[in-house]
């Protein structure tokens, strides 16, 4: 008995040897996917059945005697001769991967090979194989939640079959199989069920394989997404495609790469450059399919491509069009010199990249809408400034021509000043610091004027304030406050106080009053909520503090707080940008 | 040592264990422990109860009872069979319902005492123990048959798996060792049933001329009568059957493991199903032995047949079949052995332990440990037993247990179940009636007391070999005639009992109450 | 609910007296008759020309088949009426 347990080892390293050469080739890694489609399951059971005959051909013919033959089973044997098969392993491999009717038809090739070679026991040899090869499938839709079973598993299910195969030989051929299945029973048993162990752990490492595969793809196509995003930042297309072109380049290695817009060539890299030239108008049919449907075109042929050159190393393309907002923005051209290179992975990956960077450009798209919009806003917001100022000017201007015209037109020129301000204010967010504090020097000589003898406004301000950029209408809307809320109630001797001063790389703001302070209760609320007009605080400075922290920060943020001698005091900083710092240093 | 018969054991003891590994690694809570949680289904349920019930004696008992005693052997198939119908119809839904993991539960539910509790619990622990003996006992003869080990080692080997098995995997262990035995014997009978019918050409008639031939009674073969001189056995032996399964704790308990009565039902029906071909199958087994063997060659090699089924294998398939079919025996044994350490673990830890011991306050951690700690020493208790009685004649233990259950629980599980007037002290005298009359009418009977070959070298005080007839009355009359003379209890408990029992406030074994 | 409730459990009772007066009845005339016919009961039926005691040992299997299945349906049924409160 070992001497045939070992022969029969031997067999099946031969089988063995056939089946991992079977799992190299890429029809049998489709198998796996299992897909299902009535003729690739026929293919697939030809396969097998195949395979269980080629089994079988290694097997070995036992003699009457008891002794055994070692050639290839090629021909018929005759009737007191008995042909031990190893095609139970190969059917019981079809079963547990391609389910219950794989099995059973494999079984029934393999089997009827078997009946047509006769000799003893073929009857049992037949019928055990498709019998097999429907319990295997059963068996591996009840273990169903794993693709393929595992090795162990498989060992001890792959016990059943030839035990089966024995007890149908009993069965069917009663008195004279019992020496027979004596003598082969125990080596079929140990050598099956080790061969189907064995298969099945090359199936599950072709798996794992596939998995590592896809896993590495995912990792790469993820890196070039991170990769692309500086470059789809960029405003000019060329910039972008330029960057896009290397980028695909170097990390997917095709033979050359080529990003367009929706009508010539943008940027170029890899093989071919000679002809394939920056500013190329878009000609290959696909290309233009592609921009057309929105949709990944590939051609295979070289003829698709149309390139005049025929010289030209490229046969292959795969064309991605980069949407952006529904159109085509960039067409992105992998260039291949074979067919043949251009796998499914590669398919999905360009894929997966036109998705992604159609997405990206959405997204930045809608980034820079969205600080348009927010601008916007903020111009509203600053448009919001207090229309009964002109108004009341002219009437002062008015009163003043006839009493005292140099008043009048002082006071005119700077309403005109203020004036030109204001407009500027509709087209910038931040301006010169020096413009608007001559807009708020403005401001406060018209105002000085109109209150002349009950107020007194003192302004001061450094002499250099150059190259300080500040939101506009920050600083007149508080002298503004300070004088309507801040001075309602006093008759004579109000004073508001303007400072602005640079301290420790800040400039600060300030503008106090000697009026009745803000009311106790809205103080918290003052700058952080627009309050209505009646109370003292109102929109004024809830607008200039919105904008102060939107442009500029929290840090500069409104200061709100009643003087303790009476009056309130605001204020704010701002911070002298680097540069100007370093400039004053240095001198 | 023959290498296929070690390989195909060695095949069947790894798979287990590795089934029990797989077991393992779930079996961290009591619930899970005791009755798998509750979440086998039905099916898988039947199977393993049908597993649990085919013991190594229906295997090779029942196939070698037939070959040598005909009609009289195969009436034994039909008292395990039809017992069934009283398990299900009677107590089968109630238990379910009324308990948690043990037949102590059941009773408490109804009067809450730890008498009560010990009272069952020592019946459980009694029968499991009187059933596994033998069972012990045979594996040692098949391991020796077989690969000539030697008796105590072969015990030993049973003894350490039956062990591992439940203390580390527990009930789920428990139950899918025993679906794998019900797969790998239904399968291998039935090959071996068609090798056998193959040698007949598929011709019944044939078969039984061959039936004729092979024994000496002749075509008496088939005459009722060649076991059981007496009439009145027959029908103590079919009373004992038929109400003994209602009592046997290792399958009662089996009811706790699924997830409500519907499945409950549906797994007593699989197990039926199961049985039911088995013992078709093993009737056809046993005529293809006798008609291949002849009965003489059968009763010189073993009187009690046991070795029908080997040596049935040995001629129609030699070595390889013999394997096989030995390893299925194999794979018997230790199922029900598991079976049967589960049940009086669950008996003994969580009875006795946990509700009277500790008083019900044991963590789960402790009950764990508790449960596990008694499998362990149940187990080895049972093999040092099994090894000190090589030598005598165990095979009368069987059906003791069966007159036993039947004489003692059954009543006990019954009228708890239906009766209103039953009272504490009735359970207690019924148990008791029923449990010391059947011990000693055996002990007083042919089985022991046998001037050839018994324990008492003596003339029988009782005559039959089957006692039942007579202890099962005596348990139900105890059980009446103590509760009827102690005090009344009030009706209205009954009432919310007896609507518990068979509706069902189910205490859903997976902790969800429905009705 | 509660009428219901005994409904079902009048129902139930019945159905499990009479199912199972029926089976065991047909399980125990067996040895009964052993006990009380054994001449009648030893005559070869057609069934291969068996004794008639085999012929009713071997019905015992599909009868215990029958009535567990026929047990089940029926119980199933009386449940989910009484689920549905449809029972009379």
């Amino acid at each position: 008995m070992e001497s045939l347990t070992i022969t029969l080892f031997e067999r099946l390293g031969i089988l063995l040897v056939i089946a991992f050469v079977m799992t190299r080739t890429p029809g049998f890694k489709s198998l796996l996917y299992r897909r299902y489609s009535v003729k690739m399951s026929l293919v697939h059971a030809c396969v097998f059945g195949l395979f269980g005959i080629g089994a079988t051909m290694v097997g070995i013919i036992i003699e009457p005697g008891g002794t055994v033959k070692h050639d290839l089973i090629l021909f018929p044997v005759s009737s007191d001769q008995f042909v031990v098969s190893l095609s139970l392993v190969a059917i019981v491999i079809a079963g547990l991967l391609g389910g219950p009717v794989l099995g059973f038809l494999a079984g029934l090739i393999a089997g009827s090979h078997l009946l047509f070679l006769g000799g003893l026991g073929s009857l049992a040899n037949g019928f055990v194989n498709p019998i097999t090869g429907l319990l295997a499938g059963l068996t591996a839709r009840f273990f169903s939640n794993e693709r393929v079973i595992s090795a162990l598993k498989a060992l001890f299910i792959g016990v059943f079959p030839p035990i089966l195969h024995m007890q149908l030989m009993l069965i069917l051929y009663t008195d004279q199989a019992v020496a027979m299945v004596n003598m082969i029973g125990l080596p079929l048993v140990l050598s099956n069920s080790t061969a189907i162990a064995i298969f099945t752990a090359m199936i599950g490492v072709v798996l794992r394989e596939q998995e590592n595969e896809a896993a590495l793809a995912s990792k790469q196509a993820l890196t070039i997404a991170k990769e692309a995003l500086p470059f789809l930042k960029k405003d000019a297309p060329v910039d972008v495609a330029r960057g896009i072109a290397d980028l695909l380049f170097s990390r997917l290695k095709p033979a050359a790469v080529a990003v367009s817009d929706e009508r010539e060539v943008l940027a170029y890299k890899g093989v071919g450059g000679d002809h394939h030239l920056i500013g190329d108008p878009i000609q290959a049919p696909l290309a233009l399919q592609a921009i057309r449907e929105k949709k990944m075109q590939v051609a295979y042929i070289k003829g698709d491509l149309n390139c005049s050159y025929h010289t030209c190393p490229l046969e292959a393309a795969i064309y991605i069009p980069v949407e952006e907002d529904h159109q085509v923005s960039f067409l992105i051209t992998l260039y291949f010199r074979k067919p043949e290179h251009i796998s499914p992975v590669e398919l999905m990956m360009a894929q997966g990249l036109g998705q992604f960077m159609s997405d990206q450009l959405n997204m930045l798209a809608a980034e820079k809408l969205k600080s348009h919009i927010r601008d916007t806003k903020l111009r509203n917001l600053q448009a919001q400034i207090n229309p009964h100022f002109l108004f009341n000017t002219l009437q002062l201007i008015a009163g003043l021509i006839r009493e005292n015209p140099e008043s009048a037109r002082h006071t005119t020129l700077q309403l005109a000043s203020y004036m030109r301000f204001n407009l500027r204010l509709l087209s910038k967010s931040l301006v010169e610091l020096e413009k608007e504090v001559e807009h708020a020097e403005a401001y406060t000589a018209i105002i000085q004027e109109r209150f002349k003898g009950r107020l007194t406004i003192t302004f001061k301000r450094p002499q250099d304030l150059a190259n300080i950029f500040i939101p506009p209408a920050t600083i007149q809307p508080l002298i503004e406050n300070a004088v309507q809320h801040g001075l309602k109630n006093v008759i004579h001797n109000a004073r508001v106080e303007v400072v602005i001063e640079k301290k420790s790389g800040r400039v600060d703001f300030i503008v106090r009053d000697n009026g009745q302070g803000f009311p106790e209760k809205i103080l918290p609320f003052v700058g952080k909520q627009p309050i209505t007009e009646s109370a003292k605080g109102g929109t004024g400075i809830y607008n200039v503090n919105q904008r102060l922290i939107q442009l500029l920060g929290e840090n500069s943020q409104l200061k709100i707080r009643n003087l303790p001698e009476g009056g309130s005091e605001v204020r704010f900083s701002i911070m002298i940008p680097q540069k100007v710092r370093e400039g004053r240093m240095s001198g | 040592m023959n290498p296929t018969y070690f390989l195909f054991l060695l095949y069947i003891i790894v798979c287990t264990l590795i089934i029990t590994y797989w077991a393992a690694k779930r079996t961290k809570t009591t619930p899970r422990f005791y009755v798998a949680a509750g979440k086998l289904t039905g099916y898988q349920n039947g199977m393993a109860i049908a597993g649990d019930f085919i013991s190594a004696a229906s295997f090779l008992g029942i196939i070698g009872m037939v070959a040598l005693r005909g009609y009289d052997g195969f009436l034994y198939s039909i008292g395990f069979l039809v017992s069934y119908i009283v398990v299900l119809f009677l107590i089968a839904e109630p238990i379910h319902r009324l308990g948690k993991y043990s037949l102590g539960d059941v009773v408490c539910a109804r009067f809450p005492d730890r008498n009560m509790r010990l009272m069952m619990a020592l019946g459980t622990v009694i029968i499991s123990i009187f059933y596994m003996i033998p069972q012990l006992v045979a594996s040692g003869f098949l391991l020796r048959l077989l690969l000539n080990l030697d008796y105590s080692f072969s015990v030993l080997i049973v003894g350490i798996l039956m062990t591992i098995y439940v203390v580390t995997g527990g009930m789920i262990a428990t139950s899918w060792v025993q679906i794998v035995k019900t797969v790998l014997l239904m399968s291998g009978t039935f090959l071996l049933t068609l090798i056998v019918f193959s040698h007949f050409n598929w011709n019944v008639e044939y078969l039984i001329e061959k039936v004729k031939e092979g024994t000496p009674f002749g075509k008496d073969f088939f005459l009722p009568g060649h076991l059981f001189a007496n009439p009145v056995e027959f029908l103590s032996l079919q009373l004992s059957l038929v109400l003994g399964t209602a009592g046997l704790p290792h399958i009662l308990i089996r009811l706790f493991t699924v997830r409500n009565t519907f499945q409950v039902r549906r797994s007593l029906i699989s197990s039926t199903w199961i049985i039911g071909s088995f013992y078709s199958m093993t009737l056809l087994l046993g005529f293809g032995t006798v008609a291949l063997l002849g009965h003489e060659q059968l009763n010189a090699l073993d009187p009690t047949g046991n070795i029908a089924a080997p040596l049935l294998a040995y001629t129609v398939g030699g070595d390889f079949l013999l394997a096989f079919i030995a390893a299925i025996a194999f794979t018997t044994i230790i199922a029900v052995v598991a079976g049967l350490v589960i049940a009086a673990t669950t008996a003994f830890s969580h009875d006795i332990v946990h509700h009277i011991w500790k008083k019900g306050r044991s963590t789960e951690k402790e009950q764990l440990r508790a449960a596990r700690l008694s499998a362990l020493a149940i187990g080895m208790i049972s093999t040092l037993f099994a090894l000190s009685l090589e030598t005598i004649n165990v095979t009368f233990l069987v059906s003791i247990t069966f007159i036993v259950a039947a004489s003692s629980i059954f009543p006990v599980l019954l009228l708890t179940i239906y009766w209103k007037r039953f009272t504490k002290i009735g359970a207690f005298t019924g148990f008791a009636t029923g449990l010391l009359s059947s011990l000693l009418l055996v002990i007083f009977g042919p089985h022991v007391m046998n001037p050839i070959d018994g324990w008492i070298r003596e003339e029988p005080l009782f005559s039959l070999y089957n006692p039942g007839i007579i202890s099962i009355p005596l348990g139900f009359c105890g059980a009446i005639a103590g509760s009827l003379l102690s005090r009344k209890r009030s009706a209205n408990e009954f009432e919310r009992f007896f609507a518990r029992a068979q509706l069902g406030v189910d205490a859903g074994r997976d902790g969800k109450w429905k009705v | 609910m509660e009428r219901n409730i005994e409904l079902y459990l009048r129902k139930r009772k019945r159905m499990q007296i009479i199912l199972l007066s029926i089976s065991l009845l047909f399980y125990f005339l067996l040895p009964l008759s052993l006990i009380f016919i054994p001449d009648v009961m030893n005559q070869p039926s057609f069934f291969y020309k068996m004794p008639r005691t085999w012929l009713y040992a071997i019905l015992q299997i599909p009868m215990t088949w029958v009535f567990v299945g026929i047990y089940h349906i029926m119980v199933t049924r009386l449940e989910r009426l009484m689920r549905k409160e449809e029972l009379q």
